[in-house]
């Protein structure tokens, strides 16, 4: 071929593309604390269409809705898994730090004199309870609720909520799909597994420099889900993961799956699961011989884990949404109220619990007795953006998603040890998010 | 070496072309509104131009498109039920409208609402279909899905019944057979049997287990799957297949027309050789061979956000969070309400020009829920009250 | 040889003393007793170990094969009587004017009705139990071709253009409607449940159908059951009339001028003890007239008198000038004549509440029952003469039809079908099962919370224990002879100790049966009572991949978690092939609290999909809510772990489980050879 035949097909080829980028939409940033580099594509492509830049506005009817007269208490709903779920402990954690933060608001006089009553309902229910539990609270005609942890029943749950028009204020799923079905009806107060996924990933491959990773990961769609935005920067750090087992939960013998695992020698294991099975794993593991560093979802950050992995615990990391021992003076007031009130120390899901429904009072104390009203304060991004909750500082991005702090955990000596992400400082990007 | 003198020239004449088209593009998106709109105030017979010609006709289309007018509201104050209408579907001489508060019948101008009290399984009805054949209605509620045959509601639920799940968002009705989208998977079903056939992520190709949206057309079936494209079952074969977007990024579309635009999907609706997909972030259109996608600001299409669709004879009707968008895939007419005049407004997308036209009347709200058009008659409901709408006179 | 006649005598007398007192007798009698539950039933070895035999060589010496005319037409000129032979699957043609058989056709497995074309020169014949009709070339008296229905084919109506067969399907509680002109079914319209009646409104617009199961509702409800109308033209449902406080509405008939119909129907009082039969308040027989003007309300009369009972009604026919309807009181062999303007006289004068209260009234049948003609045993369906002038009965159990002058009342001719001479053992138990004169006042038969020898539907409040408490889901009577223990309770370990002296105590109010009598009815009871094939769920006796799946969760020791299912706990534990009954008693958690403490009889489960509701006291609805609802405490099997998907194929294979003589031999079969033919 000719040169300039080459260097003309090659302008010509340049032109074309930029021509058909030009009705494709500008890009003013990137989602999710993305780091540029890490985002889909972004280094081979630029996209014709960047979703979540700017937050979806409700347009539709209600604001006009009057309070009802005659009302004796203000419903709120709450919708976790309070039996027949392997996350009951999990969802008991939920419903007390809910009440906790109802119980203080009616001490302050609730909403105008009116107590905030909070209505239960369990999504572990058989055959596929959590919609129509959602169904029930508006029948019960809730103000709003909260929940909740399952990343499907919170699937199911926000889809009924968007077509019944009901605030849904979401501190225990951290499934990224969550908040970007795009619905304007839901907030999140919880880091999701993207910011997670973001974080342990730079920790594994930038701070710790592995590059072969084994993954052992449940078979349900936390699982799946979980490890996805992982699986995604890993591939784009240039490590992709050779090797992915899965487990199922309940399952208590891994021993076909950790032999796969083993042939393949990895430099370090990543277990993505509930707490009872990742402790039982990682049992078998060091049981096995098998001694690199392993890694975990957060679901671990648990007393049942540390109870169940006995010694084998030492030295595993994993990310945290939440720093019991963060210097936080409201967090202690926080630890001291809810271990008088339930004789426990709370979890993850209790402070973000509090956290959300503090949120979720003050939205209705400002929004009034209106639906529509509540969700415009809860998602405008102004009312709440910044909020300093127990939990550190909440930041949202366009979706509602809450992109805050996140902290690794370690366990030293026996106990969780937290420390506020930094690995990200290595690649590039701000997945503490708070100062941004 | 490939950079050659003449390379640098004609990479002297690309970038002149680049900074040209560049500043082309900038003036034409910022001068749009000032230039490109052209403000009339005309009676509502106004000008219509030809659908695009569709090879695959199988029922009549439209002759151009339809432009829709004279437009009639009601509300809780007319008789509704509630506000909050979902669903609308027109049966002969009367008019099903599913709302918040219960079923309304239009029928003899007057308005006559069926609840739980009657014996439907909830209030909130948010899909209907009739059946063509036995001429039973079929409603979709909060609670479970009612057969309506003859004034009297039979109930299926999740617990009585072997259907999916009692959150009923979508039904269709199929010859002898009733498919419904729910939250707990699609369900199927027979009504010569009695039988349900229930698809989930267990026996189809869907990612998740919920579905939105349902709809038949060219002997197949197309299930919404929220979150896991669009899923489609031919009923000879009695085969799945499955549609995603490509990339498989939640946060982009990287190419418009390389598949469904985004895989949480809302609806699907089939006419005269196309199928159409309605996302929260914009529409898409296949037609057998190719997908081709539309964003609100590449198109008339007035939102991303569009809740259902339902596609008529050659021409698809967008059900988005501003407006009642239409569209033969080329041309574009959108209705909005004007809240500062209660007077409607109507823009026509036709070759990248918009123009704008004040209408005497208005449908009642721009958020809007679901649809249906019969010949010349057009029922709109909204988040706000169910408006009927008349093809104007061309 | 005075050696050995001193023996011989010696013999004969030790042999006697043996008979007399031997313990073989001993403990034959206790034997007998233990069966029949009493002390006096003759000790005869062959009522019950001869005439109880359900198969094998001598059951065919002792049994003999009858005809049992079901329905009839009468062709216009009177000549012909077309007569469905429900035992022999005929078409029987007879010539009444010489009262012989003209010709036998056969047809499919368990006919149902007949109707001509109106040429006259097709019949149609709707094959119950082979889900098709037959249709007849009456010239060559040969079947043509079978036409596919819905489940279960009853009666039968044509359009009036000719053009369109409606087919009423009883098992499938629907109504096919047939293009004859393609010969293909192109809709199923929704019908009340396991309805059989259809009436074509004289102008030709509307046509209805009457159901006979009451819509399922919970105890202590008033049942109701429903007529539906449907547009011809449209081909619609366009209205459910509900008839409150009534069931088996049997067959329908329009007045000539249109302006009733009427039905025929029972007005049980299941929510009250079944003591109550002494007060006349447990079963009342009459008919509804829908009123054609304004709402479509129906009015419902007693055809019963204070002392007196008519049961079971059956079929209905009106004069072609509109003044009397004649319904075949099939319980107590005996046709009630009504006059309808007596009727109309009555509905005119009275108000609606007046109305309300003559439907349980017995006292007034006086006013509008002009005539009771005795029949023989079990009149069925009935036809008119083109005129009027001849009433044509079927005598189901009489093998006989009926001609009766409708004017006089008088007899004026009976056609013997040539049936055997010799009544059975089982046929007379036959008889008694289907005649009420055995209960209180004739309130009832056997049949009548029995139809079909199946079940009603109903949930009872038997006994005295007082209101509300005992409640009992009627059983089904099918293929029990191998099923027992009988009652819910499993406290009858025999049928001669259900149906002896206690049934009388509790439920028929009169003297017990006499021993040949029960002798009789229980060698029908196990021997003559067949299930209908499984034609929706399981035809061929090959599973789907759905029900194979569902068969797996059946029979499986293991839930979806690895855990293993105790033994008592796993369905096939208690349910076993091959009537899916392990006869013994259980407690699955569904002690109510309306119920004195006890365990319940395991059920069978052959045609589970035919006997809504479920449970003792019938408090599931369907089958998935035994577990949905009541079963969530995982006694009643383990299913919590699955998914809806599994349940539905676990429900599906319920539904395939058929009558163990279906899976003997396929290919032997008849309906099952054409159903795979098809």
């Amino acid at each position: 071929m000719k040169p300039y035949i080459l260097n003309l097909a090659i302008i010509l080829c340049m032109l074309l593309l930029s021509v058909s980028n030009l009705i494709a939409q500008n890009k003013s940033k990137m989602y999710g604390n993305t780091p540029d580099r890490l985002f889909p594509y972004n280094n081979f492509e630029k996209a014709y269409k960047y979703h979540f830049i700017d937050p979806i506005q409700f347009s539709g009817a209600g604001r006009e809705k009057l309070p009802p007269k005659d009302l004796k208490e203000v419903r709120i709903g709450f919708l976790g898994p309070l039996e027949g779920s392997a996350i009951v402990s999990l969802g008991k954690q939920m419903l007390q730090g809910t009440m906790l933060a109802i119980e203080e608001a009616n001490k302050k006089g609730g909403y105008k004199g009116l107590p905030y009553k909070l209505m239960v309902h369990n999504d572990a229910g058989l055959w596929g309870a959590a919609a129509n539990e959602v169904v029930k609270m508006d029948d019960e005609k809730v103000w709003a609720f909260l929940g909740s942890i399952d990343d499907i029943v919170s699937h199911v749950a926000l889809r009924a909520a968007l077509k019944l028009e009901i605030p849904m204020v979401c501190t225990g799923n951290p499934d990224p799909t969550y908040t970007e079905t795009n619905i304007p009806w839901t907030l999140r107060v919880i880091s999701d597994d993207r910011q997670s996924g973001y974080a342990i990933g730079a920790y594994i491959f930038e701070k710790m420099k592995h590059k072969r990773v084994a993954v052992m990961r449940n078979s349900g769609r936390y699982g799946r889900v979980g490890v996805g935005e992982f699986y995604g920067i890993a591939k784009r750090m240039g490590h992709p993961i050779r090797i992915e087992e899965r487990f199922d939960t309940g399952e208590t013998d891994f021993k076909m799956q950790l032999e796969s695992i083993k042939q393949l020698t990895p430099e370090a294991i990543l277990i993505w699961g509930n707490a009872k099975e990742s402790a039982l794993i990682i049992k078998q593991i060091r049981s096995m011989g098998l001694k690199q560093p392993i890694y975990c979802s957060d679901r671990i950050v648990s007393k049942e884990f540390l109870e169940i992995a006995g010694p084998f615990a030492e030295g595993i990391v994993s990310t945290s949404p939440y720093n019991p021992e963060a210097n936080n003076p409201k967090l202690k007031e926080f630890q001291i109220n809810y271990f008088k009130r339930f004789k426990q120390q709370p979890d993850a899901f209790s402070a973000h619990a509090y956290d959300g429904m503090k949120i979720l009072i003050e939205a209705i104390n400002k929004g009034g007795l209106n639906r529509v009203l509540i969700r415009d304060y809860l998602l405008d991004l102004k009312t709440f953006q910044n909020y300093q909750g127990i939990t550190g500082k909440i930041v949202f991005d366009a979706t509602w998603n809450d992109i805050g702090d996140i902290w690794l955990a370690k366990v030293k000596n026996g106990k969780f040890t937290f420390i506020l992400n930094d690995a990200n400082e290595n690649v590039g990007t701000k997945i503490k998010g708070a100062k941004n | 070496m490939i950079m050659t003198k003449k390379t640098f020239k004609y990479l002297i004449i690309f970038i002149f072309t680049i900074v040209f088209l560049g500043a082309g593009y900038f003036l034409i998106n910022n001068l749009k509104s000032s230039n490109n709109l052209v403000k009339n105030e005309v009676n509502e017979n106004n000008t219509t131009f030809s659908v695009a010609d569709n090879k695959k006709d199988l029922e009549k289309n439209f002759e151009s498109m339809p432009i829709f007018g004279n437009w009639e509201s009601f509300t809780s104050e007319n008789g509704l039920p509630d506000d909050k209408t979902y669903c609308v579907r027109i049966d002969g001489e009367r008019i099903l409208v599913g709302t918040h508060g219960g079923l309304a019948v239009y029928e003899n101008k007057k308005w006559k609402t069926y609840t739980k009290e009657d014996g439907l399984a909830h209030n909130g009805v948010i899909s209907i279909d009739v059946s063509e054949l036995t001429g039973d209605v079929w409603l979709g509620t909060l609670g479970g899905l009612s057969r309506w045959s003859a004034g009297k509601f039979e109930n299926f639920t999740q617990l009585n019944s072997g259907m999916p799940n009692d959150l009923v968002y979508s039904v269709v009705c199929d010859g002898k057979d009733v498919w419904v989208a729910t939250g707990g998977g699609a369900g199927a079903y027979d009504t010569y049997t009695k039988k349900w056939q229930i698809f989930t992520e267990k026996n189809a190709p869907m990612h998740e287990p919920w579905t939105y949206g349902i709809s038949k057309g060219d002997g197949k079936i197309f299930i919404a799957a929220w979150g896991g494209g669009v899923i489609e079952y031919t009923k000879k074969t009695r085969t799945f297949r499955d549609y995603h977007d490509p990339d498989g990024n939640m946060e982009i579309d990287l190419f418009p027309d390389d598949g469904i635009v985004h895989d949480i999907t809302t609806g699907t609706s089939w006419s005269n050789g196309f199928l159409w997909v309605s996302t929260y972030f914009g529409l898409s259109r296949y037609d057998g061979v190719k997908w081709k996608g539309y964003f609100d600001h590449d198109s008339g299409l007035a939102s991303n956000f569009i809740n259902s669709l339902k596609a008529y004879r050659g021409v698809v009707f967008l059900c988005t969070d501003k407006g009642l968008s239409t569209t033969d895939g080329t041309n574009w007419v959108t209705y909005k309400r004007n809240d500062n005049n209660s007077k409607g407004k109507v823009f026509i997308t036709k070759e990248e020009k918009i123009t704008e036209t004040a209408s005497s009347s208005s449908i009642s709200h721009s958020f809007i829920i679901g649809v249906d058009v019969k010949d010349d008659i057009i029922w709109v409901a909204t988040s706000k009250g169910i408006s009927r709408g008349e093809l104007l006179k061309q | 040889m005075k050696k050995y006649s001193f023996l011989m005598i010696f013999g004969v007398i030790f042999i006697a003393i043996l008979i007399i007192y031997s313990p073989v007798r001993q403990l034959a009698r206790a034997h007998v007793n233990y069966e029949t539950a009493v002390k006096d039933h003759p000790l005869s070895c062959t009522s019950c170990h001869l005439y109880n035999q359900n198969d094998g060589f001598i059951t065919k010496f002792i049994n003999e094969d009858y005809y049992s005319p079901f329905n009839l037409v009468v062709s216009k000129d009177s000549k012909k009587v077309y007569v469905i032979a429900q035992d022999a699957d005929l078409l029987m043609i007879l010539d009444t004017e010489n009262n012989r058989v003209l010709n036998k056709i056969k047809v499919g497995e368990h006919p149902h009705s007949v109707i001509l074309s109106k040429n006259e020169q097709f019949a149609y014949v709707s094959n119950q139990w082979e889900d098709s009709v037959s249709v007849i070339d009456l010239k060559l008296s040969k079947e043509l071709f079978k036409l596919k229905t819905g489940n279960g084919p009853a009666e039968l109506s044509l359009s009036p253009d000719g053009n369109f067969l409606y087919v009423v399907n009883t098992f499938s509680s629907d109504l096919s409607v047939i293009d004859l002109t393609k010969k293909i079914e192109v809709k199923r319209l929704i019908t009340g449940s396991n309805p059989t009646g259809i009436a074509i409104e004289p102008n030709g617009k509307n046509l209805l159908v009457s159901a006979r199961r009451a819509n399922i509702d919970n105890y202590g409800e008033l049942i109701s059951s429903d007529i539906t109308l449907i547009d011809i033209n449209k081909q619609s449902v366009i209205k459910k009339i509900n008839v409150k406080s009534a069931y088996m509405l049997e067959n329908i008939a329009y007045t000539p001028s249109g302006d009733f119909a009427i039905t025929t129907l029972i007005r049980p009082k299941n929510n009250i003890p079944s003591i109550q039969v002494e007060q006349g308040w447990m079963m009342n027989h009459g008919i509804g007239i829908i009123d054609q003007k304004g709402e479509g309300n129906v009015v419902q009369f007693l055809i019963d008198e204070p002392n007196s009972f008519y049961s079971d009604p059956f079929d209905i026919v009106i004069t072609p000038d509109g003044k009397k309807a004649f319904v075949s009181s099939s319980g107590v062999d005996v046709i009630s004549v009504i006059s309808i303007d007596s009727v109309r006289a009555i509905i005119s004068k009275a108000s609606p509440e007046l109305l309300k209260k003559y439907s349980n009234n017995l006292g007034i049948s006086s006013k509008y029952v002009v005539k009771r003609i005795k029949t023989g045993a079990n009149p069925k369906g009935l036809a008119l003469s083109a005129d009027g002038k001849k009433l044509f009965i079927a005598e189901q159990l009489q093998d006989r039809i009926l001609v009766i002058n409708t004017a006089t009342y008088e007899i004026i001719n009976s056609i013997d079908l040539q049936g055997p001479k010799k009544i059975t053992v089982a046929r007379r138990g036959r008889i008694l099962f289907n005649n009420a004169s055995h209960t209180f006042q004739n309130q009832y038969a056997c049949y009548t919370c029995h139809p079909d020898t199946h079940e009603d539907g109903l949930i009872y409040n038997m006994g005295g224990a007082g209101m509300g408490r005992n409640l009992t889901n009627t059983m089904t009577l099918r293929d029990i002879s191998e099923t027992g223990p009988y009652k819910w309770t499993g406290t009858n370990h025999s049928i001669y100790k259900q149906d002896g002296i206690r049934f009388s105590t509790f439920l028929t109010r009169t003297e017990a049966f006499s021993h040949s009598d029960l002798d009789a009815l229980v060698a029908y009871i196990r021997t003559g009572i067949k299930n209908p094939p499984n034609l929706i769920y399981n035809p061929t006796g090959e599973h789907t991949d759905s029900q194979l799946r569902g068969k797996a969760i059946f029979e499986r020791s293991k839930n979806n978690f690895g855990t293993l299912i105790p033994k008592n706990n796993r369905c096939v534990t208690c349910h076993p092939a091959p009537y899916f009954t392990n006869l013994k008693l259980a407690d699955v958690s569904t002690l109510g609290t309306s119920d004195d403490s006890t365990l319940f009889d395991t059920p069978h489960l052959i045609n589970i999909d035919a006997s809504p509701p479920y449970l003792h006291d019938g408090r599931a609805k369907t089958l998935e809510e035994i577990w949905t609802v009541y079963g969530t405490d995982e006694k009643h099997g383990v299913v919590n772990d699955l998914s809806k998907i599994e349940l539905n194929e676990l429900v599906d294979y319920l539904k395939s489980i058929r009558a163990p003589k279906y899976n003997k031999d396929d290919s032997k079969n008849s309906q099952l050879t054409h159903y795979k033919s098809k």
